[in-house]
């Protein structure tokens, strides 16, 4: 025990804080970085087992089983969370050696498992592939997964974008039994929390796909709007944008003119029909609003409509 | 928990969602990575693991069994420094040095896995490293130079940097 942790405890323990590790404090839920110091050693005396199943069945037996637990995928979200006292975790399950990471193709359809690194992902196809790579750093895509990223509250989880556009179902597990759905539906149901696992996410291989975001200034920063369009086998094209409302949404309108035969200047005016643009600390409602027909034009030249 | 860090087999108790960052710093007294950001933006907590680069606060303990971890402290010694080390003294990269164990870490696995003296591809595989000296021209310079192949002499790069004076007007009065 280093110097600092050493006064750390001596202070903590004169203050009638239990550090025992098998009956210490649980984590409070929402606490500011002020006190991570003290949160840090909170953690480090957290009592959170973590289950590491070697299959998706052991992992759904694992998640779903009283009490809930908490996924652990890449860790990018949920690890400094729980360092800093933010997060609340009773039990853990950590995907890892679940084999779920798998990237297939079969019968026209691609399924990714939900442990699939951003990394693996980068090397699929518009729009996704483009997308993945355009998330985090080279350390932090290695370590992230499509589930968590799916999973993570906006104005994280830039994939909703591209799998709205796809039209990807998700198929999930909670104590209820395994499901499948949208994206929408999988929020609809509760989304994520514990006691419920991703399993994988499939779409079919589209005929074209593009995506287009806004300049990031470093790779710590988060995307302030991206859209990305899909064209089908049947040639519908479908668009879907994040950052335009408070989570990625259709842009239904902007569909509709494609699909009557209307120019890409007029899918792009119909794009601000489907939008709530939002002041954040990336952007301006003003700013979401003017950026919006401008990228969506972007990415439908960029499909070569 | 069963690790190897530093080429040093070690049994640590942290509880398993402790982070990498913070076994290291709290129970093992290894300092190199520093408690920047927290949440894996910075970099400056870098780390190998088996040989890739990681965020040691974003990696759970649980996750690491077994694994190889390697901080600056196992790149080499101050008698015998990596040449990643040798060229960070020798183009004067390391400057606050609160980023440079990170930065370090990560060019070692850069240069190690084969990577070109382009600054393109070195500011792209270092790109999660936040430099708050602004100082980055000076690492491009130092990793281009490991990548490169060059030989540095640290020994009179030192010397020349203890000689080396600054007279601040008006400060002799």
């Amino acid at each position: 025990m280093g110097v600092g942790r050493l006064l750390r405890w001596c202070l903590l323990h004169a203050a009638g804080v239990n550090l025992n590790p098998r009956t210490a404090l649980t984590v409070p839920v929402g606490l500011s970085r002020a006190g991570a110091e003290h949160h840090q050693e909170v953690a480090m005396t957290s009592t959170a087992a973590v289950s590491m199943p070697s299959s998706e069945a052991e992992a759904v037996a694992a998640v779903t089983e009283q009490p809930f637990a908490t996924v652990l995928a890449g860790g990018t979200l949920l690890v400094p969370q729980h360092t800093l006292g933010q997060v609340a975790v009773e039990r853990a399950v950590w995907l890892g050696r679940a084999e779920m990471d798998g990237i297939s193709r079969s019968n026209g359809r691609m399924t990714v498992g939900a442990a699939a690194p951003l990394a693996a992902c980068t090397r699929l196809d518009a729009p996704i592939g483009p997308c993945a790579a355009n998330i985090g750093d080279n350390e932090v895509k290695a370590q992230a997964t499509i589930g968590g990223n799916i999973c993570s509250p906006a104005p994280y989880g830039d994939l909703r974008g591209p799998l709205l556009a796809l039209g990807a179902i998700l198929r999930w597990a909670d104590p209820d039994g395994t499901h499948t759905g949208g994206i929408a539906d999988f929020a609809a149901s509760g989304g994520a929390r514990p006691g419920v696992l991703i399993l994988d996410v499939a779409f079919a291989v589209p005929e074209a796909g593009s995506f287009v975001a806004l300049r990031r200034h470093h790779t710590q920063s988060l995307t302030a709007m991206s859209v990305s369009a899909v064209r089908g086998a049947n040639g519908a094209v479908t668009i879907a944008a994040t950052g335009a409302a408070p989570d990625a949404c259709r842009l239904y309108a902007a569909e509709a003119v494609l699909a009557d035969g209307g120019s890409i200047a007029d899918a792009a005016a119909a794009s601000a029909s489907d939008a709530d643009p939002y002041d954040d600390v990336l952007a301006s409602a003003a700013y979401r609003s003017r950026v919006l027909p401008v990228y969506v034009g972007r990415a439908l030249e960029q499909l070569g409509e | 928990m069963e690790l190897t860090v530093n080429s040093v087999s070690c049994t640590v108790q942290s509880p398993p969602l402790t982070s990498l960052l913070t076994v290291l710093r709290e129970e093992l007294d290894i300092t190199s990575p520093k408690a920047g950001c927290e949440s894996g933006g910075c970099g400056a907590c870098t780390v190998l693991v088996d040989g890739q680069p990681r965020r040691s606060c974003l990696t759970a303990l649980c996750t690491l069994d077994g694994s190889e971890v390697t901080t600056v402290e196992g790149l080499g010694t101050p008698e015998d420094l990596s040449r990643v080390q040798q060229a960070f003294i020798h183009h004067y990269a390391a400057q606050c040095g609160f980023c440079t164990d990170g930065l370090i870490v990560a060019a070692t696995a850069y240069v190690g896995g084969g990577g070109s003296a382009d600054t393109g591809d070195i500011g792209e595989a270092l790109a999660g490293h936040y430099c708050r000296c602004t100082g980055y021209v000076k690492i491009l310079e130092a990793v281009a130079a490991v990548a490169r192949g060059d030989t540095f002499d640290t020994a009179s790069t030192a010397s020349s940097a203890n000689n080396t004076y600054v007279t601040i007007a008006g400060a002799e009065s």
